[in-house]
């Protein structure tokens, strides 16, 4: 975390005003405090896979090169995640332009390593796999709301699209993310 | 538009309902054991999706961030320099198109060959001038 840093201290417009100075340094705070939610974003839409750290990576760069541009309307975090699920919308599209060339199935997605693997919670794996085939659109309100817990005005900031449009999708998202659990525990009981 | 009870079930986890939706779903889940049942199947799913946040990318994603941000910020920070050599070797740009111009043959003839067509009527020009000046000098002497 970014406890130890003498920026520590520091909301993210007096983070941005030093970078803006000049202060490269001080971006890094700025890195340290939002990598969990970006993190947990991009593995949430596009699987816990060697690519989740380029696409993260991607975010905080571009989020550096648009700092100029930047005028705090909506909060770094906001901002850093919107990037972040643009960036994973794109690799998402790549992956679908892979198989369509070279066919196979879905996914690298459900046969990454996923945050499941790690706790070793088949529950958590089920919910990995079950994210992972739903369309994307479900699945970025999905993971916004149920997996990081934002609320339902700031997905929808996130996304782009009205509040309602988000709840309406999450019903649909958990019908089925339910349905999906339904058969894997019919398969595995 | 009235909604179903179903949808009202999912809304009620991330909306406030209306006094009257909620006095619906109220007494339909008092009434309906299935539904009982399927608003418990939603809170677990719900609970197991928050907890399978990811805690991050990993120990050293700090690290490679900021050495791709410091390489950009290198980069960046270059630009006031490339705009220097931009400024000093603008002229000698300049005189290297004009140069080339020069050199390069457009309709058959080269600038220089152009121009020097054009100078044998410009001297022949000012010769003719010469002349008339000269009329006019022995006119005024005369």
């Amino acid at each position: 975390m970014d406890t130890n840093t003498p920026q520590a201290g520091l909301s993210d417009q007096e983070l941005i005003a030093q970078v803006r100075q000049g202060n490269t340094r001080a971006f890094r705070t700025i890195v340290e405090r939002y990598q969990s939610q970006v993190a947990a974003t991009i593995i949430g839409l596009i699987g816990n896979t060697p690519e989740a750290q380029d696409v993260g990576q991607e975010a905080f760069v571009r989020f550096f090169k648009s700092l100029d541009r930047f005028r705090g309307d909506a909060g770094v975090g906001t901002y850093i995640t919107r990037i972040a699920i643009n960036l994973s919308y794109n690799e998402i599209r790549r992956r679908s332009r892979h198989r369509q060339r070279h066919g196979g199935t879905d996914t690298q997605l459900a046969q990454a390593p996923d945050l499941a693997d790690r706790t070793g919670s088949l529950e958590h794996r089920d919910i990995g796999r079950a994210l992972s085939r739903l369309d994307p659109k479900y699945r970025s309100v999905a993971v916004l709301r149920l997996v990081n817990g934002h609320s339902t005005q700031e997905v929808a900031t996130m996304l782009g699209i009205p509040v309602g449009t988000v709840l309406s999708r999450l019903s649909r998202a958990q019908k089925q993310l339910r349905e999906l659990l339904a058969e894997y525990r019919e398969e595995h009981p | 538009m009235k909604r179903t009870i179903q949808e009202l079930l999912y809304r009620s986890y991330d909306t406030e309902l209306s006094a009257g939706e909620q006095t619906r779903l109220d007494k339909a889940l008092a009434d309906s054991p299935s539904l009982r049942r399927e608003r418990d199947e939603i809170a677990a799913l719900r609970d197991a999706a928050s907890s399978s946040a990811t805690p991050g990318f990993g120990p050293f994603f700090a690290d490679r961030v900021m050495a791709a941000v410091e390489s950009e910020a290198a980069t960046v920070s270059d630009m006031p320099l490339f705009a220097d050599l931009l400024t000093i070797f603008k002229p000698v740009a300049v005189a290297a198109l004009l140069v080339l111009a020069v050199l390069i043959p457009i309709g058959g003839r080269t600038l220089i060959e152009s121009l020097a067509a054009d100078n044998q009527s410009l001297t022949s020009a000012a010769q003719s001038a010469y002349a008339l000046d000269l009329e006019d000098m022995l006119c005024q002497t005369e």
